[in-house]
């Protein structure tokens, strides 16, 4: 026999009756759960990722003040002066007087007379040549009158010579000798710069090197050379050694 | 009389049960509103005491501070760029002026080089010498060097010329630089 349930108002009107006092507290019960599922977890995961947040965006205030620091404490005198070396040293563009010069000044203090060279630049349409690491450099090819000495004696001048150079052929006879140098530049890279990035001063390696660096002809526009060489006043290229800062004239010059 | 039948006591612990039950019910709604209370408070302290704002605003007074030495910064930037270049431009490029001079210091007495020829790696050079054994000496030598595994490796002898005229001979040869 099936039980009937009678829902009727009267019914509903007893049930109130009999539960009223459950009400309030039951209310209460059920609206605390639903605030504790709605609102306070998400809040909590809110308060977490503000946390994460708050933690990122401090290491970055961190970084911002230690590069503000690090860049207060600099001596911008001693900057510009690494920055010359550095730039002297490998420059940023195919500096043909700088390479003459370079050339001459290797010449002199090595003590030998050079003869003809010649620049090869290449295919301009072509990417240009990229040697150690990719860098690009100027080819040059001189004759050296002298022998197996006088060729060893200008390479190890030349090595100690801006701007920087590699000899990569070499021709020794007994009268006449030719070697193939290259000339590294670097032209100056797009400076992507971030200000959350951590800063970092020249290391000691690199103050080391600077400071080996300081020592070579033609850096800071020092020559370090014994005899100056001279100024031909004629149309050919090396004229243009003579338009270094501290070419002057003499009585002989390395280029005959 | 019969015992069992007592409605009034029946009553009496119904009563009761329900008032045990509504005390529950009431302890547990005041219960759960102080925990919510509490969660909501603390979350609000934890909130308040992130200070996001504050973090934001100094970043922005160092960014600003910063922008004077934007100068400064692309000149170390570029400082440190050249010399990464300029290091390993000096730690890879040949150096033939050692190997050179080690070579030279293998001719005994008598033995000169009329040509020496650097290339790709590879050294061709001439040595002459009015003295086979001389010339023999320095052969000597540089397959010493060679064994070595020192300045030069994989020896060719490409000619060996003997001018009738001047008595002297020429020896052609060819190696691996290392």
């Amino acid at each position: 026999m099936n039980k009937k349930v009678n829902i009727d108002a009267a019914t509903l009107r007893f049930l109130y009756i009999k539960y009223k006092q459950y009400l309030l507290p039951g209310g209460v019960i059920a609206a605390c759960v639903l605030l504790f599922i709605f609102v306070i977890i998400p809040q909590f995961q809110n308060l977490l990722s503000a946390q994460e947040e708050a933690k990122i965006e401090t290491n970055k205030l961190n970084v911002l003040k230690n590069n503000l620091n690090l860049l207060t404490n600099l001596d911008p005198g001693q900057l510009n002066s690494q920055l010359q070396t550095v730039s002297a040293v490998l420059p940023a563009d195919k500096d043909f007087a700088g390479i003459l010069y370079a050339v001459s000044a290797a010449a002199d203090r090595a003590g030998v007379s050079l003869g003809d060279y010649q620049f090869q630049v290449g295919d301009i349409t072509k990417p240009e040549t990229q040697g150690i690491n990719s860098l690009p450099y100027l080819q040059l090819v001189l004759s050296i009158n002298g022998g197996t000495s006088d060729v060893t004696r200008f390479m190890q001048e030349l090595y100690k010579t801006a701007p920087i150079s590699e000899v990569t052929d070499v021709e020794i006879g007994p009268a006449v000798s030719r070697i193939t140098a290259y000339f590294y530049y670097r032209p100056f890279p797009p400076l992507g710069y971030n200000d959350s990035t951590p800063i970092t001063v020249v290391s000691p390696e690199g103050l080391n090197t600077i400071s080996n660096l300081s020592s070579w002809t033609n850096v800071n526009g020092v020559s370090n050379v014994s005899n100056q060489p001279t100024a031909t006043p004629s149309p050919s290229p090396a004229s243009a050694a003579s338009a270094s800062p501290a070419a002057s004239q003499s009585a002989t010059t390395p280029f005959q | 009389m019969n015992n069992d039948i007592n409605l009034v006591g029946n009553q009496q612990q119904e009563s009761l049960k329900e008032k045990k039950r509504l005390k529950t019910v009431r302890i547990a709604a005041v219960v759960s509103l102080i925990v919510i209370s509490l969660m909501s408070l603390i979350i609000f302290i934890l909130y308040s005491s992130l200070s996001l704002g504050s973090i934001k605003n100094d970043q922005n007074s160092t960014l600003n501070s910063i922008s004077y030495l934007h100068s400064k910064a692309a000149q170390l930037a570029i400082v440190n760029n050249r010399l990464v270049d300029i290091s390993n431009v000096l730690s890879k490029r040949k150096n033939y002026t050692n190997s050179i001079n080690i070579l030279k210091q293998q001719m005994p007495p008598g033995v000169t080089t009329s040509q020496l020829s650097i290339s790709n790696g590879n050294v061709t050079f001439v040595v002459s010498s009015q003295s086979l054994d001389s010339l023999n000496t320095f052969l000597n030598n540089i397959i010493s060097l060679a064994q070595k595994q020192q300045t030069i490796d994989k020896i060719y002898i490409e000619s060996l010329v003997i001018n009738t005229k001047t008595g002297s001979y020429s020896l052609s040869i060819k190696a691996s630089l290392l």
